[in-house]
C-alpha cells in the first residue's frame, strides 16, 4: 500500500515580485524580482537600510498594495489578483498587523480593541477569545484599561493580541519595537518568539534593529529592492556586520 | 516669497480643506454683511420728502407721560401759561382729528396713503401756511389743500361730505390752501375752524402749543426761555414733533431699517461664534506644525502673530472678493425680495454703488476681517502656550484639547442672564411670563451652546445606546462619542444653536397667533360686526336707522399713574366699551361675569394685567387716560380672554371723553345686519368672514423672525459643516487602522456618518428640548397644552443639521479609497 505525502504550502510565498512606481518611462523599481517562502510557524525578520524596499515588500505580501509583476500567495491562495472587497476579507480573516505606533483606538478599552476585528467581522462569539489573548500576552489584569492608561510595551502587546484574534495565517509586524524602549522592546520580541514557537504563528517582521532581527529564526536582507542574503540563527552582531559590510 | 508666506502656502496646499472651511465662513460673512450694509445705506440715504414740519414755528410745547413719552394732550391752562413767557404771546393751540372726504362709499386718502387729518386753522396759519383763495373756515366750513382739492375736483363754495367721529357731515369749502412743498409732502390736508375742532367729541384738551418765532428772535433762546418758564411741560424743536400719524412709506422704511439692524446684530454675533470655532479647530489641527516651529526656536509671541497673520491672509482677500462680487448682486436680490414681501415700499431706490455704498462695502470688509482676527485670538493664545518638548515627546505632536474654565464661566454668566427675564417678570401674568420665557430661551440656547462640552456627556449614553443598534460599528460610535467629548460637543453645539433658536423664534409667534385666533373665536360671539373699510375708524354714534342691539369698541390707552417706567413704556392697550351691551356679543370668560357694572368711574382689566400691576377687584386705581388726565377708577371685574384684545376696558363715555381723536374700532351687532344702513368707510361682515380674515401678524412681523432664524441657523449649520469636516482630519490614522483590521468601506461610512449624526442628534435633541420647553409657559398662557411648532424649526432645520454633519464628515473621511498605504503617524 503506497501513501502519497503532499507537502503543505508555505504560509506565505512571494514569487518574482517586482514593484515599480511612476510611469513606464521613468518608473522607479522599489522591488526587483523578489522571491521568498515563509513556512508556517516561522519567525522571519526583514532587514535593510532605509529605502531598500522592505516596507514595500511587506505591503505586497500583506495585500496592501499590488505588485507590478509576480505573485503573492497566502496559504497557497494567490492574493495579488484579488478585488478590494476580497482583500478586505483577507485582512479581516487571514492576516494580522502590528504597527510601530500600535494604532489602537483610544476610545476603546484593551479588550474592546482586541475584540474590534471580530466586531467588524460580525463574530460576537470571539469575545472570550479576546480575553484569552490578553491573558496570553500578560495583560489579563488590564482588560478595562484604555490605551492612554497603558505603557508603550503594554499597548504593543494589546496590538499583538488584536492581530491574533482571528488566528491569522501570517502576522505582519512593521517595526513593532521602533517606538519602545529597550526593555519593552525585548518583551514584545519575546512574545513574538513565543507565538511562533508555541502557537505556530507565522511572523514576518520589518525592522532596522539588528538586535530585534536576532530574535527571529531567519533574517532576510534586502538591498535596493533585491533580496541579497538569508541568515539563520545569526546573532545581532553578525546581522549588523552583514548590513554594514554590504554598504 | 518670504519663509512665512511659504509656510502658509504649503499648509494651504497640504490641507486645502481646513483653509477652505475658514475661507467659506469669511466669504459668507462678507457677502451677508455687505448685503445688509448696502440695503441699510440705501434706506438710510433715501431722501424722502420732508414731513409736514412746522416750518415757521420756533417751539412746540407738549406734556409728557410718566414714562417720558409725548402725551396725547396738554392741560387746559397750558396756552395761558405759555403766553406768559416773553416772546411767546403769539402761541396757539394745536389739535388734529381724523376727518376724511367721502367720495362715493369710500374715503379719500392723502398722498401718502394715510387717513386724512384736519388741523385747526390757527395752528396752520401760525406755521406759515397760507390760503391760495377763499377765506378762513367758520362754523363747520372746511379748507382743503390744493392737491386734494384737485384730486377730488372741488373748489371754494362746493359742499363736500366728510366723515369724522361725529359721522357724515356735509361741509362747505371756504378756501383752498396754497400748494407748497410741505403740503405736497403730507402737511395739513384739511383745516377746520378752531372752535369746530375743539368741540368735536373726545378730549377737548389741545394736543400741543405751537409758538411761532418773531422776526429776529433766536429760536433756541425762545425754547430755553419756555423750558425755564414751564415746569412740568416739555419744549421741543419743531422738527422733533410729529404731527398726526406716521405714513405707510415711513413705517415701511422704519420697519426695514429695524429688520436690517436686527439682522446685522444676529449676523455679527453668529459670525463671531462660527469663526471662533472654525479658527480654533484650524489652529488645533496645525499644532504639530506649530510645535515644530516652537522647537526650532520661534518665540511664543511670534507664533501668536503667525496664527493671526494667517487668519488675515485668508480673511482679507476673501472678504474683498465677497464684498466686491457678492454683496451688490445679493443686495439687489434682497431688495427685490423685501419689496415683493411688502416689507419695503415699491419705490425703494435701486441699490447702486454710490459713495455711501462704497463706504458700506469697505465697512463690511473691515468688519469681516476684524471678526476673523478677534475670533482667531483664542487660537493664537492656544498657539502661544504650546510646549514644544512635551508635544514632540508625545510622538504625535497633537495637543489634547481641554474644556476651558473661561468657557464654563462665560456659559454660566449667559445662563444667569437667560434666567433674568423670568425672574424680573416673576410677578407678571401668564402671558408676561410666557413672553419672558421665550426671551429667556433666546439667551439660554447660546448659553447652553457655550456649555455644550459639559452638557453633551449627559446625553452621549443615550446616543450610544441608539448607535449600538448597528452591531458592526455601533460600539465604536458609542465609545468615540463618550471619549471625544469636545469633538462631540463641537458638532452638538451648532446643532443645538440652530434648532433651539429656530424652534423658539419660529414657533413662538405661531403659538401666540394660534392663541389669538382661538381666543378671538371664543370671544367674538356677535353674528355680525361692523368694521372700518379703510384706515379711518367708525363714527361714534350708531346710525339712526339701526334699532337692534350693538356694542361699540374704541381703541385707546391707559397708563398706571402710580407706576414709573423701568426701561420701557408702561402704557396698556385699552378699549372703550358699552359694558351693558356686551353680553351675548363679546365673551370675556366666566370670570368676567356681566360687564353691566362698567359705568362711570370704573374699569375692567384682564387677569394678566391685574396680576402684573397687583390690582384687586374693588380697588381704586389711579390711571392716566389717553389725553394725559388722571382718574381714580374702581376695578369692577377681571376677565380671561384677553389675547389679541385690550388689557383694560373703560366705560365708552369715559374713553371717548379722554381720547384726543376718538373713533370706533368695531361695532358688534346683535340685531338684523340688513337693518344697518350703508355708511361710507364701514362694512358689515359676518362672524365667519371676520374670523377667516383675522391675521394677527403683519407680513413684515412674520418675515423678521424667519429671516433672523434662517441667518442664525445658516451660520450654525455652516459651523457644523466646518466642524464635521475638520474633525475628520484627525481621524485618518483611525480610519486606516480600521480598514487594515478588515473593516469594510460601508462599515467605515457607517462609523463616520453615524458618529457625526449621533453627535448632531444630541444637539438637535437638546435644542428641541430647550426650544419647546421654553415655549411651554407661552403655550399655557395662550390656553394650549403644547406650543404650535413650526415645521421649519422642528423638522427642516434639524434635517439640514443632520445632513450638514454627515455629508462633510463622509467627504472628509474619504473611506471609499482602497487601502494602499501603510498605517503610520502614531496613535489615532
Amino acid at each position: 500500500m503506497s501513501q502519497t505525502l503532499v507537502e503543505a504550502p508555505p504560509a506565505l510565498r512571494l514569487r518574482d515580485v517586482t514593484k515599480r512606481y511612476g510611469r513606464a518611462a521613468d518608473a522607479t523599481a522599489v522591488l526587483s524580482g523578489v522571491s521568498a517562502a515563509f513556512p508556517a510557524g516561522t519567525f522571519t525578520a526583514l532587514m535593510g537600510p532605509s529605502g531598500s524596499g522592505k516596507t514595500t515588500m511587506l505591503m505586497c505580501a500583506a495585500g496592501l498594495t499590488r505588485p507590478t509583476t509576480g505573485t503573492v500567495e497566502v496559504a497557497g491562495q494567490r492574493i495579488d489578483n484579488l478585488s478590494d472587497k476580497q482583500l478586505t476579507r483577507l485582512r479581516r480573516d487571514r492576516v494580522g498587523f502590528v504597527f510601530q505606533h500600535f494604532n489602537l483606538i483610544d476610545s476603546l478599552t484593551a479588550v474592546e480593541n482586541v475584540y474590534l476585528p471580530a466586531r467588524l467581522a460580525g463574530r460576537p462569539a470571539l469575545r472570550g477569545r479576546a480575553v484569552e489573548l490578553l491573558n496570553l500576552v500578560g495583560l489579563g489584569e488590564r482588560l478595562k484599561h484604555r490605551p492612554a492608561q497603558l505603557s508603550g510595551g503594554q499597548r504593543q502587546r494589546v496590538a499583538i493580541a488584536r492581530a491574533l484574534l482571528t488566528e491569522p495565517v501570517v502576522l505582519f509586524a512593521d517595526e513593532p519595537t521602533g517606538a519602545l524602549d529597550q526593555e519593552a522592546g525585548r518583551e514584545v520580541l519575546d512574545l513574538l518568539r513565543r507565538l511562533a514557537t508555541e502557537q505556530g504563528t507565522t511572523i514576518v517582521m520589518v525592522t532596522h534593529d539588528a538586535a530585534a532581527a536576532a530574535a527571529a529564526d531567519r533574517v532576510l536582507l534586502l538591498f535596493d529592492g533585491v533580496l541579497s542574503a538569508e541568515l539563520h540563527g545569526a546573532s545581532a552582531e553578525e546581522i549588523a556586520h552583514r548590513v554594514v559590510s554590504h554598504r | 516669497m518670504s519663509a512665512r508666506l511659504r509656510l502658509f502656502v504649503s499648509d494651504a496646499r497640504h490641507s486645502p480643506g481646513r483653509v477652505l472651511g475658514v475661507a467659506i465662513t469669511c466669504l459668507v460673512t462678507a457677502v451677508v454683511v455687505g448685503v445688509a450694509a448696502l440695503l441699510f445705506t440705501t434706506l438710510a440715504g433715501w431722501e424722502q420728502p420732508e414731513r409736514a414740519g412746522l416750518g415757521s414755528v420756533s417751539a412746540v410745547v407738549v406734556a409728557t407721560t410718566p414714562d417720558d413719552q409725548v402725551a396725547g394732550a396738554l392741560p387746559a391752562d397750558a396756552l395761558t401759561r405759555v403766553r406768559t413767557v416773553p416772546g411767546a404771546q403769539q402761541a396757539v393751540e394745536y389739535r388734529d382729528r381724523t376727518v376724511s372726504i367721502v367720495r362715493g362709499d369710500a374715503l379719500l386718502p392723502d398722498v401718502d396713503g394715510r387717513t386724512t387729518r384736519a388741523w385747526n386753522f390757527s395752528a396752520a396759519v401760525a406755521d406759515g401756511y397760507q390760503l391760495d383763495r377763499g377765506a378762513a373756515p367758520a362754523g363747520n366750513e372746511l379748507v382743503v389743500d390744493a392737491a386734494t382739492a384737485a384730486e377730488a375736483g372741488i373748489d371754494v363754495g362746493a359742499s363736500v361730505p366728510t366723515l369724522s367721529a361725529a359721522g357724515v357731515v356735509s361741509r362747505r369749502v371756504s378756501g383752498i390752501l396754497r400748494a407748497s412743498e410741505s403740503t405736497a409732502a403730507g402737511g395739513p390736508v384739511l383745516l377746520l375752524a378752531d372752535q369746530e375742532l375743539a368741540a368735536m367729541a373726545g378730549s377737548t384738551l389741545p394736543h400741543a402749543i405751537l409758538v411761532p418765532g418773531a422776526a429776529g428772535q433766536d429760536a433756541a433762546e425762545l425754547r430755553a426761555a419756555l423750558s425755564a418758564g414751564l415746569p412740568g411741560l416739555r419744549v421741543l424743536a419743531p422738527e422733533d414733533y410729529k404731527t398726526g400719524d406716521t405714513g405707510v412709506t415711513e413705517n415701511k422704511i422704519g420697519g426695514g431699517i429695524n429688520l436690517l439692524s436686527l439682522l446685522l446684530f444676529a449676523l455679527i454675533t453668529s459670525a463671531a461664534t462660527v469663526l471662533g470655532t472654525t479658527m480654533s479647530l484650524w489652529t488645533s489641527q496645525r499644532t504639530p506644525q506649530l510645535t515644530v516651529l516652537r522647537a526650532l526656536g520661534v518665540s511664543s509671541g511670534r507664533l501668536r502673530r503667525l496664527v493671526l497673520g494667517d487668519a488675515a491672509l485668508i480673511a482679507v482677500p476673501v472678504a474683498l472678493l465677497g464684498a466686491l462680487l457678492g454683496a451688490l448682486p445679493g443686495a439687489k436680490l434682497a431688495r427685490a425680495a423685501l419689496v415683493g414681501a411688502d416689507i419695503l415700499p415699491t419705490d425703494t431706490p435701486a441699490v447702486s454703488l454710490g459713495g455711501a455704498a462704497v463706504g458700506a462695502l469697505a465697512l463690511a470688509v473691515l468688519l469681516t476681517v476684524s471678526l476673523t482676527l478677534v475670533a482667531s485670538l483664542s487660537g493664537a493664545r492656544q498657539a502661544g502656550r504650546l510646549d514644544a518638548a512635551a508635544a514632540l515627546n508625545s510622538g504625535s505632536g497633537a495637543v489634547k484639547l481641554r474644556r476651558r474654565f473661561s468657557r464654563l464661566l462665560i456659559g454660566l454668566v449667559l445662563l444667569a442672564l437667560g434666567a433674568a427675564p423670568m425672574l424680573v417678570n416673576g410677578g407678571g401674568g401668564a402671558l408676561v411670563m410666557g413672553a419672558a420665557a421665550t426671551v429667556s430661551v433666546l439667551i439660554l440656547v447660546p448659553a447652553l451652546t457655550v456649555l455644550s462640552p459639559w452638557l453633551t456627556p449627559l446625553l452621549t449614553p443615550l446616543a450610544g445606546l441608539v448607535a449600538r443598534l448597528d452591531r458592526g460599528v455601533g460600539h465604536l460610535i458609542a465609545s468615540n462619542l463618550r471619549m471625544s467629548t469636545l469633538r462631540t460637543a463641537g458638532l452638538a453645539g451648532p446643532a443645538l444653536l440652530a434648532v433651539g433658536l429656530s424652534t423658539a423664534l419660529l414657533s413662538a409667534p405661531k403659538t401666540l397667533d394660534a392663541g389669538v385666533v382661538e381666543q378671538t373665536t371664543q370671544r367674538v360671539q356677535a353674528a355680525h360686526l361692523v368694521v372700518p373699510a379703510g384706515s379711518a375708524g367708525l363714527p361714534l354714534a350708531l346710525p339712526a336707522g339701526y334699532t337692534g342691539t350693538a356694542a361699540r369698541l374704541l381703541d385707546t390707552t391707559v397708563q398706571p399713574a402710580a407706576e414709573t417706567s423701568q426701561g420701557g413704556p408702561t402704557g396698556i392697550a385699552a378699549a372703550g366699551a358699552d359694558g351693558a351691551a356686551l353680553a351675548g356679543l363679546l365673551d370675556l370668560g366666566p370670570a368676567a361675569g356681566g360687564l353691566t357694572a362698567l359705568t362711570g368711574d370704573t374699569f375692567a382689566a384682564s387677569k394678566d394685567i391685574a396680576k402684573q400691576h397687583k390690582w384687586s377687584i374693588g380697588e381704586q386705581v389711579p390711571l392716566l387716560l389717553d389725553d394725559g388726565t388722571r382718574h381714580d377708577l374702581r376695578l369692577v371685574t377681571a376677565y380671561d380672554n384677553d389675547l389679541g384684545f385690550a388689557g383694560v376696558l373703560l366705560p365708552m363715555d369715559l374713553a371717548v371723553a379722554h381720547s384726543p381723536d376718538p373713533m370706533l374700532t368695531m361695532i358688534l351687532l346683535g340685531g338684523d345686519p340688513a337693518a344697518w344702513p350703508v355708511t361710507p368707510g364701514a362694512t358689515v361682515v359676518d362672524r365667519g368672514t371676520y374670523l377667516d380674515a383675522l391675521d394677527p401678524r403683519e407680513s413684515a412681523d412674520s418675515l423678521a423672525p424667519l429671516i433672523i432664524a434662517l441667518v442664525l441657523a445658516g451660520y450654525a449649520v455652516l459651523s457644523l459643516a466646518n466642524s464635521a469636516g475638520l474633525a475628520q482630519a484627525d481621524r485618518g490614522p483611525e480610519n486606516r487602522t480600521l480598514r487594515l483590521l478588515g473593516g469594510r468601506k460601508d462599515q467605515l461610512l457607517r462609523l463616520v456618518a453615524g458618529e457625526a449624526l449621533a453627535a448632531a442628534a444630541i444637539g438637535i435633541l437638546l435644542g428641541l428640548l430647550v426650544g419647546i420647553g421654553g415655549l411651554m409657559p407661552l403655550a399655557r398662557a395662550t390656553g394650549r397644552a403644547l406650543p404650535v411648532l413650526d415645521v421649519m424649526g422642528v423638522v427642516i432645520i434639524p434635517l439640514i443639521c443632520g445632513l450638514a454633519a454627515v455629508i462633510p464628515a463622509v467627504l472628509a473621511a474619504r473611506p471609499l479609497r482602497p487601502v494602499t498605504e501603510r498605517a503610520e503617524g502614531g496613535t489615532p
